[in-house]
This record gives structure tokens, C-alpha cells and sequence, in this order.
């Protein structure tokens, strides 16, 4: 340290006021007697305490995809629509019974008249080719 | 408890008086960064257990709720006007009888409050603290080698600002004493 440094270190610092010590230690005592330090924090505080901002966020960002979350569960339906589904189809087959009763019903009154034709020669029968079979002249032509 | 707030208070409070006038330039901020230590004090003695130096652990406080204030300051209005305002109050040093070092002291004073906040913190504790860039480093939370630059920055201004004033005083009071 030089002379300018001495020098500096010399100029003496204003004291604290006199009249300010009585009404800094009354107010300090009465913080003290207003939040007493014995009584512990409560113990939601004392486990948020080394960062509430932190776990503030965590609980708002879980906050969030629930919201998120029930808002796509209304959006594509839900498990309430997975009900209305299961009606849906249970009134497709519903309606499917009654059509092929309807048909039995009238296939009982209304029996068929002519047999059914004979079944198509099969290209895979015997004697059956898959060569054009070219149509035969007219006579008349 | 009181006996022993009395006990701090007459032991330290001087010293966190000088540093936060020195830090913040207002007297009414000085108060309140004072106040607010000893509160916090009252308030959980538990934090004075185990600290080896009463000193340190104070103005590490006073260092704190400065920078705090310092925070709410600058959302809410420019620093620069609240230090005009207080320019009258904020005055750091003693008054002194005698014109020239009267002077002197104001023209320190001044210096000190064109320097950046966290340089003042240091050439404080350097120099009326007589704290080590050790100590200093513990106080203001950096680490020694940033304490020492920013003591050498901050002195180097200072030279050159007060440098002419300080040979006139040195010159005067040479003079005076040999006379």
C-alpha cells in the first residue's frame, strides 16, 4: 500500500447516528418477537424451501399437460364416446338380425319357382380351355 | 437476545453503517439496509452459529440487502437520480475543520461515486475494513484474484482523479508541519 493508499485509509467514515440505535434494535427486537425464530416453518414450506420457484413451475407444468390432456380426450372423443361406439355397433347387428330374419321370413312364403341355374364351367374343369373359342360362322353370311 | 443484538450493534454497526452509505450513497438506504440486517439477525439468531467472523458474516448481510436494493431500484426508477438526491446525505466520510481536507473528503467522496458499485465494495473493505482479498472475496462472494483486479482498477481511477488534489494537501500539510 502507498502513501495515496494510506492517505485514503486515513479519512476517517461518518458514524452512524446516535438517535438510530434505540429504534433499530426496537424494531429488530419487535421483527424478532413477530416471527419468532423458534417456531419451525410449516413443513409445506420446509420442503419447498431451497427453490419454491422450481417446484412452483414443476406443479404448474404438470398442471398444464393435464389440462392439455383432458382438453385431447374431449377433442377425439374419450371414454365416454368409446360407449356411444359400442351402442353403434350393437345397433349394426341389431339391424343386421332383423334383415336376415326378414329374408328367412320371406324366402318361407315366397318359395323360389325356377332352380338355380347350373354353376358356370369352371375354366379349371376338366376339358376347359383358356383359348378364345372363336364363334362359329353364320350360315348366312 | 436483545443483550446480545445490543452487543452487535455497538460492535458492527459503525463499520455496516460506512460500508452501505459507501455502497448505496443515501443515508436513508443505509438505514434501511442497517435495520434490515439486524432484523434478520433478531429475527434467526441461528444464522450467527458457527460463523468465526462476526465481521465478515455482517457485511456479507449489509452486501446483500445493498445488491437487493440496488435491484428494486432499477425496476422502479434510474439510480442515478436517487444518488443526485441524496447527494447531500450520501456523503461517506467524516467532516472535517480544516477546508483542505474537507475538500479532499468530498472530492473522495465523489470519486467513490463514479465508481462501478462492486469496485467501491472492494476499495472499502480494502481500505477502511483493512480486509484481505481473502476476506474481501468471502464478503462479496467472488473469488480473490477478481477481488484484487477490481481493487486495482478501482484504485488506478481514483489516483488519477484525485491525484492533483492530493498533492496540493500533502504539499499543504508538509508546509504546515514543517513551519
Amino acid at each position: 500500500m502507498d502513501d495515496f493508499e494510506q492517505y485514503l485509509k486515513s479519512q476517517p467514515l461518518r458514524a452512524v447516528p446516535p438517535e438510530w440505535r434505540e429504534d433499530i434494535l426496537a424494531q429488530a427486537t419487535a421483527a424478532a418477537g413477530g416471527k419468532p425464530a423458534a417456531v419451525a416453518l410449516p413443513w409445506w414450506q420446509a420442503w419447498l424451501w431451497p427453490s419454491p420457484y422450481a417446484w412452483g413451475a414443476l406443479a404448474a407444468a404438470w398442471a398444464i399437460i393435464l389440462v392439455l390432456n383432458f382438453a385431447s380426450q374431449q377433442d377425439s372423443g374419450g371414454p365416454a364416446s368409446g360407449d356411444a361406439r359400442m351402442t353403434q355397433l350393437e345397433i349394426i347387428a341389431m339391424m343386421d338380425e332383423r334383415r336376415l330374419l326378414m329374408d328367412a321370413f320371406y324366402a318361407e312364403i315366397n318359395p323360389p319357382h325356377a332352380p338355380p341355374p347350373p354353376p358356370a364351367k369352371l375354366p379349371d374343369a376338366p376339358g376347359a380351355t383358356l383359348e378364345r373359342q372363336e364363334p362359329e360362322e353364320h350360315p348366312l353370311a | 437476545m436483545p443483550d446480545d443484538l445490543a452487543r452487535l450493534y455497538d460492535g458492527h454497526a459503525r463499520a455496516l453503517f460506512a460500508f452501505a452509505l459507501n455502497l448505496t450513497r443515501s443515508e436513508a438506504d443505509a438505514r434501511d439496509v442497517l435495520q434490515e440486517v439486524f432484523c434478520r439477525l433478531a429475527a434467526r439468531p441461528a444464522l450467527l452459529e458457527g460463523v468465526r467472523n462476526e465481521r465478515a458474516f455482517m457485511l456479507r448481510l449489509a452486501h446483500n440487502q445493498a445488491v437487493d436494493l440496488f435491484r428494486r431500484r432499477t425496476t422502479r426508477e434510474k439510480p442515478e437520480l436517487a444518488r443526485e438526491d441524496e447527494a447531500s446525505t450520501g456523503h461517506p466520510f467524516a467532516a472535517s475543520a480544516r477546508a483542505d481536507e474537507e475538500g479532499f473528503r468530498r472530492a473522495l467522496a465523489d470519486a467513490l461515486g463514479e465508481l462501478p458499485p462492486e469496485q467501491r465494495a472492494v476499495v472499502h473493505l480494502k481500505l477502511w475494513e483493512e480486509a484481505t482479498f481473502e476476506e474481501i472475496a468471502e464478503v462479496l462472494a467472488i473469488s480473490p484474484n477478481t477481488a484484487a483486479s477490481r481493487y486495482r482498477y478501482a484504485i488506478d481511477k481514483l489516483r488519477v482523479q484525485l491525484r492533483p488534489l492530493y498533492n496540493e494537501v500533502k504539499n499543504l500539510w508538509t508546509t504546515s508541519n514543517n513551519t
